[in-house]
């Protein structure tokens, strides 16, 4: 399975496009989500990666500062980035 | 979209933010003063502070900073709301919007020196009759919104409100400086602060990341963040906001300098404070909902749902609400229960507000492109008609078929053009404000109707010839307060407006309580200028018209109010010109109404296709009263020139179109033609003769002085379904041009 890349701006806008890739990305395996590239990031894409990393077998996802200063800020780090937590 | 572009996107919204905040001091003034109302001004404002600090317009957001921090000690309850404030907030508001219009037309901002210091004493003044006077007056807040906003704007073409979130996202992880790792408690005392942004704090560049990192600049760490209530991917939704928080606060922050933080979205954002409180349920909003294919298998991965598109309701009981008791791991607090054990039962309870404003902004080019096209579908339909009828082709039921769904749509194009007259309306209260200062009369206000929609340009171009009614009512008609008590009438006189449909048309009244016309003194006044005969025998109706006429004025001294120049029959012609028409309905003692009746669109119209000689000719239904073919003796010569018709009793002249308009009309004589009754503003009525009427039917306007030149007698033309063009008559004109003065109606 190929890897889910997040653009630059994660807005509104760009978390209605993600959302049906990522619903078909769900399986059994964990969704490989590259964040590296995120500058800016909002509560709806947030709340979208923590979706995926409950749903099927989870998701992996790459972090760049400013998504995981996001993370800092709303307390959603290990919800987001520990391994073994989905 | 360029700086110059969501600057005018400000501007409109600041229109609508000074409407809804004028119809909030209203509500405060007529007695609702629930917090609702309060907030709603409030924001308001705070709205366009938040604007005029994002485009620089200093002396706007200054004046804009004062405003609010008395709103605000309003709504804290540390300012009790009595009439003289309300005033002083009202007059305020005027002064607002002054300022607005200063920084849209590039003037010189309003003087606003004495009005801050008013609102600041009334700030202090009251300061010691605070029921909570322990709470400090909330300081500034800090400007969400930051100045270089329209400059971080390219890339997005059409979003407009998705610039400001970029920006504003920019900010976030450009300034952000997290205090402290979340893990580690705040240093010191602290209060909770529990709050769940809603789906509409994510719409409209609203994100509430940013709110949280303003809450974060405060001091203000995350102690948890409830994820419990978000979905699997299959049942998730875009458009609903699903995380919570819970913040430690330090004690040195008050609570209204965070709730300040959130104002800006008000109930988009559920808060709860106090340790013994927990984060608000979720509360999915239905209008929110995306409108994603509802099997999210096949929905193409580049197709991004509509965000505002409400067309498909969310289907709420097959929404799961995820392990809704497993709390998140990051629970440092043992008083922050966990949220998830009360599924979002509360999701009907929603104020239905947030789901009623959906709507887009479009460019009125666009718009008016697409009624042209509407204008020409109307044409070319009456031409399909008319080419079958030639072939005798029988496909009736096609055709009425065809008939029926182009007026539909014609209908429709319309009603998206068409806007509440409640726009127009919302200026009166400060007209009134200012003509209360300027002739000492109070005056209340009463308005019906003001949801009625109408064209948005009929509503543009009523704004003028409105006002000046409403100042004349209030200079001429409504008596001074002695002069109402001695007339056994309350001090403060009243005035009506109202608006409501009837029968295709709209109809405006303005009515006051006042004197009624002094017909004595119009009549005089006429002579004295020339206007009438001395010795003209004019019925009530004719010498209350007469106040139309062309430099006309009653007032013994002319006023700065009405008397500026512009006279009512500029008020006349303004309503003529938009195809309306208005007339008087006085009382004397009892008051006065002017009614205006308008179409509710300038582009089509209802019409009597004539025949006359060869010309085929259009008669706006709207001054059609009848039309009948005289019997013997139905019409009598009067001297050598004009015939009158005896319609029940009353006498009408009689005019023959064709000659009116140098067309060879086969009818010479009234029983050989037909005659169509009209009503007029300036004449009263009178019959039209013509050969014959052919139909009558929508007719598409299509102005003769922009494509040719005024003809007089000649409103416009249209095109007829054989593609020949079709001279519509301008009855008032026409009647007017026709009949010399002491020959109309009454004569």
């Amino acid at each position: 399975m190929g890897t889910i890349s997040l653009p630059v701006r994660c807005d509104r806008a760009a978390a209605e496009a993600l959302w049906p890739e990522l619903v078909g990305a769900v399986g059994n395996a964990p969704i490989e989500i590259d964040g590296s590239g995120v500058e800016h990031v909002g509560q709806a894409v947030l709340q979208l990666l923590v979706s995926a990393r409950r749903s099927g077998g989870g998701a992996r996802i790459e972090a760049s500062p400013a998504l995981l200063q996001a993370a800092a800020l709303t307390g959603l780090q290990s919800e987001l980035f520990e391994e073994g937590d989905a | 979209m360029s700086p110059e572009e969501i600057q005018q996107i400000f501007f409109v919204e600041c229109e609508e933010s000074l409407a809804a905040a004028e119809a909030g001091l209203a509500a405060c003034r007529a007695g609702t003063q629930d917090t609702d109302t309060v907030n709603g001004v409030f924001r308001a404002v705070h709205s366009i502070k938040g604007g005029a600090g994002a485009f620089g317009y200093g002396a706007l957001q200054a004046y804009t900073h004062t405003f609010e921090t008395l709103l605000s000690d309003v709504r804290e309850g540390l300012v009790e709301i009595a009439p003289p404030l309300i005033d002083l907030l009202l007059r305020a508001l005027d002064t607002l919007a002054d300022h607005v219009e200063a920084a849209r037309e590039g003037g010189d901002a309003p003087d606003d020196a004495g009005l801050i210091t008013e609102m600041e004493g009334a700030m202090a003044a009251n300061a010691g009759n605070a029921p909570q006077s322990a709470a400090p007056a909330p300081s500034p807040v800090e400007e969400p919104v930051q100045a270089d906003a329209p400059e971080a704007t390219e890339g997005d073409d059409e979003e407009d409100l998705e610039i400001d979130l970029d920006a504003l996202l920019d900010d976030l992880t450009a300034d952000f400086d997290a205090p402290g790792s979340p893990a580690e408690a705040p240093q010191g005392a602290s209060w909770q602060l529990h709050l769940r942004p809603r789906a509409g704090a994510m719409r409209n560049g609203n994100e509430p990341l940013l709110m949280l990192r303003d809450v974060a600049e405060l001091g203000g760490t995350c102690l948890h963040c409830d994820v419990g209530q978000v979905p699997q991917l299959d049942s998730f939704d875009v458009a609903q906001g699903y995380l919570g928080w819970t913040f430690a606060i330090p004690d040195t922050v008050t609570e209204e300098r965070v709730r300040d933080i959130f104002d800006f979205i008000g109930d988009d954002c559920a808060i709860a404070v106090g340790a013994d409180e927990r984060i608000p349920d979720v509360e999915l909003d239905e209008a929110a909902t995306s409108t994603a294919a509802p099997s999210p298998a096949v929905a193409a991965p580049n197709g991004p749902a509509q965000p505002h598109d409400a067309a498909i309701p969310a289907p709420d009981e097959a929404r799961p609400l995820q392990s809704v008791d497993a709390p998140s791991p990051v629970v440092p607090d043992a008083n922050t229960p966990p949220t998830g054990g009360k599924p979002a039962a509360a999701a009907g309870a929603q104020p239905a507000s947030q789901g009623a404003g959906q709507s887009i902004r479009i460019d009125l080019y666009k718009l008016d492109r697409l009624i042209d096209l509407v204008g020409e579908l109307v044409i070319a339909q009456a031409m399909l008609v008319q080419r079958l009828d030639g072939v005798h082709v029988n496909a009736s039921e096609e055709l009425s078929l065809l008939e029926s769904l182009t007026r539909d749509i014609q209908e429709s194009a319309m009603s998206i053009r068409a806007q509440p007259i409640a726009s127009v309306f919302s200026r009166v209260p400060r007209i009134l404000r200012d003509l209360a200062t300027s002739t000492g009369k109070h005056v209340r206000l009463e308005v019906h109707g003001e949801t009625t929609e109408l064209d948005k340009t009929v509503i543009e171009r009523l704004g003028e010839p409105l006002t000046h009614l409403i100042r004349n009512a209030v200079d001429h008609g409504i008596e001074k307060a002695e002069d109402r008590i001695a007339a056994g009438k309350s001090p403060e006189g009243t005035l009506t407006l109202s608006a409501e449909h009837r029968s295709g048309r709209i109809v405006i009244s303005i009515s006051d309580d006042g004197a009624g016309i002094n017909r004595k003194v119009v009549l005089a006044k006429a002579i004295e200028k020339g206007i009438v005969g001395p010795d003209a025998q004019l019925s009530a109706e004719e010498i209350d018209n007469l106040i139309f006429a062309p430099g006309f004025s009653t007032a013994a001294q002319i006023s700065n109010i009405s008397g500026r120049g512009v006279g009512m029959d500029v008020v006349r012609q303004n309503v003529k010109d938009l195809g309306g028409r208005i007339t008087i309905e006085s009382t004397p003692g009892k008051g006065t109404a002017f009614i205006l009746t308008m179409p509710l669109t300038l582009a089509i119209s209802d019409g009597m296709i004539v025949n006359v000689g060869d010309q085929t000719m259009v008669v706006p239904l709207a001054h059609v009263v009848e039309s009948l073919r005289p019997g013997e003796g139905d019409v009598k010569g009067l001297g050598s020139q004009r015939q009158m018709l005896n319609v029940r009793g009353q006498f009408i002249p009689v005019i023959t179109l064709g000659s009116e308009l140098g067309a060879a009309c086969n009818a010479t004589t009234p029983e050989e033609g037909v005659l169509i009754v009209v009503d007029t503003e300036s004449a009263g009525q009178a019959a039209l003769l013509v050969d014959d009427i052919q139909d009558q039917r929508q007719f598409v306007i299509k102005s003769l002085a922009t494509n040719f030149r005024p003809v007089e007698g000649v409103a416009g033309a249209t095109i007829l379904g054989d593609g020949r063009v079709a001279l519509i008559v301008d009855v008032d004109g026409l009647v007017a041009c026709a009949l010399p003065s002491h020959e109309r109606q009454a004569a």
